[in-house]
């Protein structure tokens, strides 16, 4: 079910008054409904699949008892590693089993020896990356002790499963959503109306500003011979405003639901396109996944401390190239990561990556000239790494890279994207010391109204009614 | 300690529901605004599902007119559910070229004809309507009229389908969003208002659906075919040939767009499509007629002008001796013969007129074997309905 679907309107009210209906019962049932409520709403997209989470939560639920019962060292690791090999094996069944296959073929084939080899047509399920990694957390960190393993199967089954943020995350950490299972959750009306702001800048995002670019994009990019310079130029920022809308819009929405049921996410977007550099860009970019790599492979890896400078850079590297993988079986999200972790590189070399925690120009209408022109480039840094991320193969990059570079430009006949480049940009900008752009609860009441009003209009008007499906379902 | 939890637990219900009511109440104006949308556009007849409109147009005794314009026209589905209610025993098929064959045409099996042109658009839509009929999905007609297209042929694949297996848009929420999007817009250019004052007015009356019936006269007839009025009112000022295409059929000729644009090379794997599919309907017992409808004489002369179009043309000529080996009976400009008509005939450069047609028919009439079902057609009384045509391009008034 997508969240920009009418299916979805009538769910989630359906849902929330029954969930609350239950409050004076029991939370196991609220629990309980949660839990068949995310299951339905995956199964709208197919049903099939949904024996996938199921595995995942069984092997986890049964890992996490097993750790609790057993303090022998091999026996816990051995555990770890069940879970760890059925969520990977999961993962690299569906997501990389083909791409291996291919590129092994591929290297054969470079070496003179032709093979026949065996290729399965796997349909990638929805969300696989996210709620695998989301139950791995789960083990490690009770492997790791810092988590006590749960004896309630309805509360994990119901945590590795939870619809807001099931199929795109955030990947939420067993320590901070699963206790949330076992208590009362209260309603909280402040946050509730939060919440549901949160859900329209989201559906603004995404409808609007996402969906609109992405056939401008998706044209672009696979004409691109056809453009000059100044057109793939566009092409590119257009990209790297249809990615975040969609996915911020995405978190958000899940963000904003989640909190009708009285339950916190963590943040996954903090404002990432006004960062100063590239350290920053990846404190406010997909911060779950960011830190989810930080905390499951890089430290495991070596991390920073106590090991050689040149361990720590190549574990750096290394942790980057991986989550470019993460996101997709192609040598294009590979070199993605690995950018990224080039362009990050210099700055943990000259120990600068950890500069800027604050948002910048901090009570300040405008950053000054210098801030400006980091902004500039670490946005034009982003750009040439999401060609490789947008683009069907290294070839296609590097064609769009120098055909960008090397022709002429010129006007351009795109230009009907520019303004919902520049709205964004623009109201982010004013919002941007706010946990979300449409977090307006300290203004009048009027002027509230007036805004959500105005914003509904806006979905009405300007919203595509296509349904683009969330680029990131596909990772 | 309980009755406290207890209570707090029931002010969270309370709070909820509240904040439900508060947000029913924000979204009250919303909807209410949709409603009042929506019923509008059932007045016009716009928001009504095709399946609706075509058993609405089978059961009317009156001339109903259907056109809808802020929803997409979805010609296929509705014309196949225009099939599936009336199972016809002679059936048009093809695009909108052959869209001006009438049930009067056809006299006396008028009540046994339906024009479903437009529900093809490309070889694959033929593939799949042979497949329906037979697999018995929709009934056999005894006489299908299936106008060929020469660019259907042509080795594209950005060739668009009429989307026969579509759902329709009248159910689907993302659909009413656009219709009332412009319905919005239509308003407050004042076209609503001239909408809704001409649908009062018009002979029609309620029996015009879809704002493009509503505000132009031009729509599909209870039998399929199609008015097309505003060029019908356009002739009454002067006869003469004037190609009212959007853009010009001979502009789209000299540069090689649309239908003409590069490749115009037939392609052999379509038409190995063509011949089994109209093999299959002949194997399931139809009398398949496969027509090629005319086009205008400059755009004809401009296609002959190209090299490349000129041998694209007489590749598509040679098709008709194979469509025949395949056991249909064929019929082209050239066998018109003396039913070549003068392009005041032609709505525009590829777009046949009604008496136009009706020459085809009687063209058919002439060629069909004794046991053909076009032999039991009044031909007489077809010649004498040309003769009497108040137009080239029509039989009669705009609303007859």
């Amino acid at each position: 079910m997508l969240f920009n679907s009418f299916a979805f309107a009538i769910f989630l009210p359906i849902v929330f008054l029954c969930y609350w209906q239950l409050q004076c019962r029991s939370l196991r049932g609220q629990n309980l409904l949660l839990l068949a409520a995310s299951y339905l709403f995956y199964s709208w997209w197919d049903w099939r699949f949904l024996g996938l989470i199921v595995v995942s939560s069984a092997v986890d639920y049964l890992v996490g008892v097993g750790l609790g019962a057993t303090s022998h060292q091999h026996r816990r690791k051995a555990l770890l590693w069940t879970s760890v090999l059925v969520n990977i094996g999961i993962l690299g069944f569906f997501k990389y089993f083909g791409f291996f296959i291919d590129s092994f073929a591929q290297l054969l084939e470079s070496v003179g020896v032709g093979a026949n080899l065996p290729t399965l047509r796997i349909i990638l399920p929805v969300g696989i990356s996210f709620y695998t990694f989301q139950s791995l957390s789960y083990t490690i960190d009770v492997y790791r002790r810092q988590l006590q393993p749960t004896r309630d199967v309805l509360a994990f089954f119901a945590y590795v499963s939870f619809f807001p943020q099931l199929v795109a995350g955030p990947i939420e950490r067993a320590s901070s959503l699963l206790p949330q299972f076992f208590k009362v959750r209260h309603f909280d009306s402040e946050l509730a109306k939060d919440g549901l702001r949160q859900i329209l800048w989201g559906l603004v995002k995404k409808i609007v500003i996402a969906d609109n670019l992405a056939g401008m994009v998706e044209s672009i990019f696979a004409n691109y011979q056809d453009f000059g310079g100044s057109t793939l130029f566009l092409g590119v920022v257009f990209f790297a405003i249809q990615i975040y809308c969609d996915f911020s819009g995405y978190s958000d929405i899940a963000i904003g639901t989640a909190r009708l049921f009285g339950f916190e996410l963590m943040r996954n977007f903090a404002y990432p396109y006004f960062s100063r550099d590239i350290g920053e860009f990846w404190r406010r970019w997909h911060i779950s996944l960011s830190t989810w790599f930080r905390d499951y492979v890089y430290i495991p890896l070596g991390g920073s401390r106590g090991v050689s400078r040149g361990r720590h850079f190549a574990v750096l590297l290394i942790t980057f190239t991986i989550s470019g993988f993460w996101h997709g079986a192609n040598w294009t999200f590979v070199i993605w990561g690995l950018l990224n972790g080039l362009f990050y590189l210099p700055l943990v070399i000259t120990n600068r990556h950890k500069r800027y925690s604050e948002v910048v120009a901090k009570g300040k209408w405008l950053p000054n000239l210098r801030e400006t022109i980091q902004i500039a480039v670490t946005f034009a840094l982003t750009l040439i790494a999401w060609v490789f991320f947008r683009a069907d193969s290294l070839s296609h990059a590097i064609g769009y890279l120098t055909h960008m570079a090397t022709t002429s430009w010129t006007p351009t006949q795109w230009r009907s994207g520019i303004p919902y480049v520049v709205a964004l940009l623009l109201i982010e900008w004013i919002q941007r010391e706010k946990p979300h752009a449409l977090a307006i609860g300290s203004s009048p009441l009027v002027v509230r109204w007036a805004v959500y009003y105005s914003v509904v209009a806006i979905l009405f008007f300007y919203g595509n009614t296509g349904h683009v499906s969330f680029i990131y379902f596909q990772f | 300690m309980d009755k406290r939890i207890d209570d707090e637990k029931s002010r969270d219900v309370a709070k909820a529901r509240s904040f439900l009511l508060r947000v029913s109440v924000f979204m009250a104006p919303v909807a209410l605004l949709f409603l009042i949308g929506e019923m509008l556009l059932w007045n016009l007849g716009e928001n009504q599902p095709v399946a609706h409109v075509a058993a609405k147009q089978l059961q009317s005794t009156k001339p109903t007119l259907y056109s809808r314009n802020l929803m997409s026209q979805q010609f296929g589905i509705y014309k196949l559910a225009g099939i599936q209610l009336r199972s016809p025993e002679i059936l048009v098929v093809g695009s909108s070229r052959v869209m001006q064959f009438r049930d009067f045409m056809f006299t006396p099996l008028e009540r046994s004809f339906y024009n479903a042109g437009g529900i093809i658009q490309g070889i694959y839509d033929i593939e799949s309507l042979a497949a329906l009929i037979a697999e018995g999905k929709i009934a056999a007609p005894r006489l299908l009229v299936i106008g060929i297209d020469p660019w259907w042929l042509r080795s594209d694949d950005s060739q668009q389908a009429a989307g026969i297996f579509d759902s329709d848009d009248a159910y689907n929420f993302a659909g009413h969003v656009k219709a009332l999007r412009s319905l919005v817009r239509r308003s407050l250019s004042g076209e609503l208002a001239e909408a809704l004052r001409r649908k009062r007015q018009s002979r029609f009356g309620d029996n015009k659906l879809g704002l493009a019936a509503i505000h132009s006269d031009s729509g599909f007839r209870n039998d399929g075919s199609r008015q097309y009025a505003r060029e019908i009112v356009a002739s009454f000022a002067e006869i003469e040939f004037i190609d009212r295409e959007d853009p010009p059929v001979i502009d789209r000729i000299r540069g090689r767009i649309y239908q003409f644009a590069i490749p115009t090379v037939i392609d052999d794997a379509r038409v190995s499509i063509l011949l089994a599919a109209i093999g299959r309907l002949v194997a399931s017992g139809v009398e398949v007629w496969a027509v090629m409808p005319p086009f205008a004489e400059e755009s004809l002369a401009a296609i002959r002008g190209d090299a490349e179009l000129d041998q694209f043309w007489n590749d598509y000529e040679t098709l008709f001796p194979m469509l025949s080996q395949q056991g249909a009976n064929t019929i082209s400009m050239d066998q018109l013969g003396v039913h070549r008509m003068a392009d005041e005939y032609m709505i525009d450069g590829f777009h046949p007129g009604e008496v136009y047609c009706a020459h085809f028919v009687l063209a058919m009439i002439e060629q069909a074997a004794d046991d053909s079902l076009l032999k039991r057609i009044d031909a007489r009384k077809l010649r004498q309905r040309i003769e009497s045509a108040e137009l080239p391009l029509a039989f009669g008034a705009v609303t007859d």
